[in-house]
């Protein structure tokens, strides 16, 4: 194929995708992909799987750019989401509610939400230029991968975890090995055990990824804004001033742009690593490359990281998709579909005769992030200004758009347990300083892992460990994990230099009570301890991989049991005044409300159903926690019964009826 | 009272004082109960798959077939293999006529053969609408590793690797046919997470061959049997019949291979479970002339002209089944031969 080829191919492409006939349909599809990034519970493959019908009569340009329009978007709008709300619009935007939301609250909404569209749009342009480039030598690399590769790549992005526990290891690693352990959870697919079910079916598939993420990233999130909302704010920063700001910041920091932007398009080529891991890579490594940055209290790499690779890896994705027929997630499987209603076969064939199709792809994606920027800046202020809505009138909204987001992945309502019960899980980790991000990470990786470690063995044996592909990987991994400590070592006098800041700004957080990190760590124990010893009853494939986790994270849980004990025995503090400390720092009367309304939303949404429990939750929690005038809150809940009614009858969505309703006949 | 309520109140007085005949009277009945309605197909896996989209274009047809025309619409409910979807819409979804599942025909022979784990569902008291496509698995073997056909494969003392998902898959239960029932020697490696993995796996090496349903051939991995650098060859197919599709022409089916009689009888068996792919059922409780007129529906939209050129282009072919007929096949599927179930329970274990 030779270059001239390829390059006026980009060049015809580029005038075909410009076309008005096929321009229209890119802006349909820019158009519906924003509204569905943005509000959770809008699935972006259900929306696509809606959508493919409309395609049947379209020429195949028109569809793509229909469908790449749609599903290049998404994540731009799901990351405003999760700035402006602390609410993931997609499970892949959750890493920018760390940062991004932090940042909300100290009043720098629109530095954010500039950084997060600045880093957006670069990262797909990233994305595009590196489908683009690797069009023609992706496929040998691919090839190159197999069982034994992808189960060293796992064990190369769990590395990561190092970086992700900065400034507490053991919690961080302990963490990352419940996150694993917790994978195991489901059916082995090796040998049909069910594993950690609990006699529920439900669980048959695992934890529901997007009710886990939900709950241990946004229910946090909502209590602290609440806990904080009488709390004196910063000075409000003009919006669009804001948004310059994090823009300049994006520029500023273009290096790291276009590096988490790579690992980004590296992440979505290796098929099955699925879409929530390249966020949390390109988090770790912002702190990995920069370990004098607090993540998670509102810096604006926090943002720019995740923000990029979350972009770039749709170009990433396409790269199997084009080149295999492989989807990478299931928004790509609908598109596969889309191949073969529009007479096209991915492959060879994509590289010559169908190349115009192929690079139209690139602009497809780089066009549609411009126009979605472009709208968002366009109405910057007003989204800007959602964020200073009196926190009263936001709590209901927020967490009715939590639960819808929930309940779209599956449509069950069990999903609103483990919302519940992660966000309970989330509220204890973020109080007692135990990192979340590496305990997400193993249990995204934890299923590929083992899968592809049992793959690699079924297939060759013990001589898995031996293959080429295996050694190299597992010396990039090596070099990784030991190359911050080699740095240190050399240069000394400046790390120590460095260590001692940290400290002084460690000193200056609020010491955690031993006494709650002995009890958190105590039950955690408890909990491995009883699935470890659950496990040994299984024959050998179902119970080597939970022994294999579980055993370290005994270790690891025990180790910091002990810690807590010598640290309280130390401590002079009696356990009335941590008490008394803890109730008056998290148990404000305020955050235990907003804690209700999270646990009596999925109660009135079983019973009611999303129109009518809604309406009603809203109504209550207007009232009762926000002292809103009556008017107020019965217009603001007939807006809420008005939106979920438009969902179910013409969205389409298929929210449930509620039991009580159903019982009555209504 | 609601308004619907009322309105059929209403309508029922009118009926009676007119003198309408019964069956008009049913029909209006039926009618006037679609009328305004939602009916939902529950799908027990993600948006995509070959359920959905088939769920998804039939679901206009049938709103356009059904007496009252309400509004079809597709729910995804997935989890437990499907298992999770039909047990709900069996004990908890309303018994009406509002709510239809797609069943996979691999949980016909789990609950048969006793395998049926969670199982809240009888499917022997289901009621049918019918069956739209049925699944043909077509198995593929690398050119380079000197098995020429499917013959060649079975009688090779070590021809290589199979690659399979696991069980559930018709992929896997036709790839342990091969192997147990008669007698192959392939190594079989399971736990690919799917068709897209065993695509990889077979191009690069890892694997030597692999069993999907034909129609996962024609989208992703086509490249890898068509063509002058095709590298893995179509080495037969197992199913209720052959498709007509170029690439299908010529090859042997594998339940010719069978040869004792117990060999025959379970190749029949997994072929009559193949044929029903994109089964619908409704609950037990539906009211008869609201299952009649969704069986109506159902055949109407299969023999509908659009919906068959559609499909096409999903490369799926609507292969339709009676309720009768499909009822009868599952009644088969659900009592299978005490002298086969030995050998027949390994390949869904």
């Amino acid at each position: 194929m030779s270059e001239y080829f390829v390059l006026s191919s980009f060049g015809h492409s580029l005038m075909a995708v410009l076309s008005f006939k096929v321009f229209i349909f890119l802006l349909y599809g820019v158009g519906i992909g924003f509204v569905v990034g943005l509000l959770p519970g809008l699935g972006t493959a259900a929306t696509l799987a809606i959508m493919i019908p409309f395609t049947f009569g379209m020429e195949p340009l028109q569809a793509f750019a229909f469908l790449i329009g749609m599903l290049s978007v998404t994540a731009t709008a799901g990351d405003l989401t999760s700035v402006l709300f602390g609410v993931p619009g997609e499970a892949t935007s959750a890493a920018l509610v760390m940062d991004g939301f932090k940042l909300t609250k100290n009043n720098e909404a629109g530095r954010a939400i500039g950084a997060a569209l600045a880093s957006s749009l670069l990262g797909a342009i990233i994305g595009a230029a590196a489908l683009a480039l690797a069009i023609p030598f992706v496929r040998p690399l691919v090839l190159l991968l197999g069982s034994a590769e992808f189960f060293m790549l796992t064990i190369l992005g769990l590395s990561f975890v190092v970086s992700l526990s900065r400034g507490n290891q053991l919690k961080g690693i302990a963490s990352a090995l419940m996150g694993l352990m917790l994978a195991s959870v489901g059916i082995d697919p090796q040998s049909g055990v069910a594993r950690f079910t609990l006699g529920q079916i439900y669980l048959w598939d695992g934890v529901s990824l997007i009710g886990l993420a939900i709950g241990l990233f946004a229910i946090p999130e909502i209590i602290d804004m609440v806990r904080h909302s009488a709390a004196p704010k910063p000075e409000r920063i003009d919006s669009f001033a804001g948004v310059v700001q994090g823009v300049r910041d994006t520029f500023r920091n273009r290096w790291l742009t276009i590096r988490c932007s790579l690992i980004g398009v590296v992440v979505g080529v290796i098929p099955g690593l699925g879409g929530s891991v390249a966020q949390w890579i390109s988090y770790a490594h912002v702190s990995h490359s920069m370990p004098h940055l607090k993540l998670g209290t509102g810096v604006i790499e926090g943002v720019i990281g995740p923000g990029a690779a979350n972009n770039s890896k749709e170009g990433g994705n396409l790269l199997p998709l084009i080149m295999f027929g492989l989807p990478s997630t299931v928004s790509m499987a609908i598109l596969l579909s889309a191949f073969t209603i529009h007479g096209l076969a991915p492959g060879p064939n994509m590289l010559t005769k169908h190349i115009d199709i192929t690079t139209s792809f690139v602009w497809m994606m780089v066009i549609s992030n411009v126009i979605c920027v472009a709208i968002c800046f366009v109405l910057i202020r007003p989204i800007v200004g959602i964020s200073y809505i009196r926190v009263s009138l936001l709590v209901p909204l927020v967490i009715l758009l939590v639960m819808l987001g929930t309940y779209a992945e599956k449509n069950f309502e069990f999903d609103f347990i483990v919302l519940v019960l992660f966000g309970l899980m989330g509220l204890v980790m973020t109080a007692y300083d135990w990192p979340r991000p590496p305990f997400i990470l193993g249990f995204v990786l934890g299923g590929i892992a083992e899968n592809n470690l049992f793959l690699s063995i079924s297939r060759y044996g013990s001589d898995w460990i031996s293959q080429p592909g295996v050694l190299i990987i597992g010396g990039i991994t090596l070099v990784i994990l030991f190359l911050p400590t080699f740095r240190r070592l050399m240069h000394r006098k400046r790390f120590a230099a460095e260590a001692i800041e940290m400290a002084e700004m460690a000193g200056d957080a609020p010491l955690h009570s031993p006494r709650s990190d002995f009890i958190v760590a105590l039950g955690w124990l408890a909990v491995a301890g009883w699935m470890v010893v659950s496990a040994q009853s299984w024959d050998l494939r179902a119970s080597l991989y939970p022994t294999v986790i579980g055993l370290p994270l005994v270790v690891f849980l025990t180790a910091l049991v002990v810690l807590s004990v010598v640290r309280v025995i130390r401590t002079p503090e009696s356990t009335s005044e941590q008490l008394r400390r803890f109730v008056a720092e998290h148990c404000t009367g305020a955050a235990l409300g907003a804690l209700g309304w999270v646990i009596a939303a999925p109660v009135m949404i079983h019973l009611l159903g999303f129109m009518i429990g809604g309406a009603m939750l809203t109504l209550a929690c207007l009232l009762i926690s926000g002292r809103e005038r009556i008017v107020a809150a019965v217009a603001i809940s007939a807006a809420v019964f008005a939106f979920f009614y438009c969902l179910q009858h013409y969205g389409g969505l298929p929210l449930p009826r509620g039991t009580l309703l159903t019982y009555i006949g209504v | 009272m609601s308004w619907r309520s009322a309105r059929r109140i209403l309508e029922a007085f009118c009926v009676a004082a007119l003198g309408l005949s019964g069956t008009e009277a049913l029909a209006q009945d039926v009618a006037s109960f679609y009328s305004g309605n939602t009916v939902k197909i529950v799908v027990g896996g993600s948006p995509g798959a070959t359920p959905d989209t088939f769920s998804r274009m039939i679901a206009p047809y049938l709103s356009k077939n059904l007496p009252g025309n309400p509004n079809v619409i597709v729910e995804n409910k997935p989890g437990a293999g499907s298992v999770l979807a039909s047990n709900l819409v069996y004990r908890v979804e309303p018994r009406d006529g509002t709510v239809a599942n797609l069943f996979i025909e691999a949980n016909l022979m789990l609950q048969g053969l006793g395998l049926g784990k969670n199982f809240e569902f009888d499917a022997a008291k289901f009621n049918w609408l019918g069956s739209g496509l049925t699944n043909t698995v077509a198995c593929a073997w690398r050119r380079d590793k000197g098995v020429n056909d499917l013959n060649a494969l079975l009688a090779s003392a070590d021809p290589g690797v199979i690659g399979s998902i696991g069980a559930g898959s018709s992929g896997h239960t036709v790839t342990k046919f091969m192997v147990d029932v008669l007698g192959g020697h392939m190594r079989i490696v399971e736990g690919y997470t799917g068709n897209a993995r065993l695509v990889l796996a077979a191009e690069s090496g890892e694997i030597d061959g692999y069993c999907a349903p034909f129609t996962s051939f024609l989208s992703g991995g086509r490249y890898l049997i068509e063509g002058e650098s095709s590298i893995l060859r179509l080495i037969g197919l197992f199913g209720a019949g052959r498709p007509a599709h170029p690439l299908a022409e010529g090859l042997p089916m594998i339940q010719d291979a069978a040869v004792t009689d117990e060999q025959k009888q379970i190749a029949e068996l997994l072929g009559k479970s193949l044929a029903l792919s994109a089964s619908i059922w409704v609950s037990p409780e539906v009211p008869e002339e609201r299952v009649l007129a969704l069986r109506d529906a159902f055949a109407a939209a299969l023999a509908n002209p659009e919906l068959i050129a559609e499909a096409a282009r999903h490369d799926l072919i609507i292969t339709p089944s009676s309720a009768e007929n499909t009822s009868r096949i599952a009644h088969d599927l659900l009592n299978p031969p005490d002298a086969v179930k030995p050998q027949l329970t390994p390949l869904f274990e």
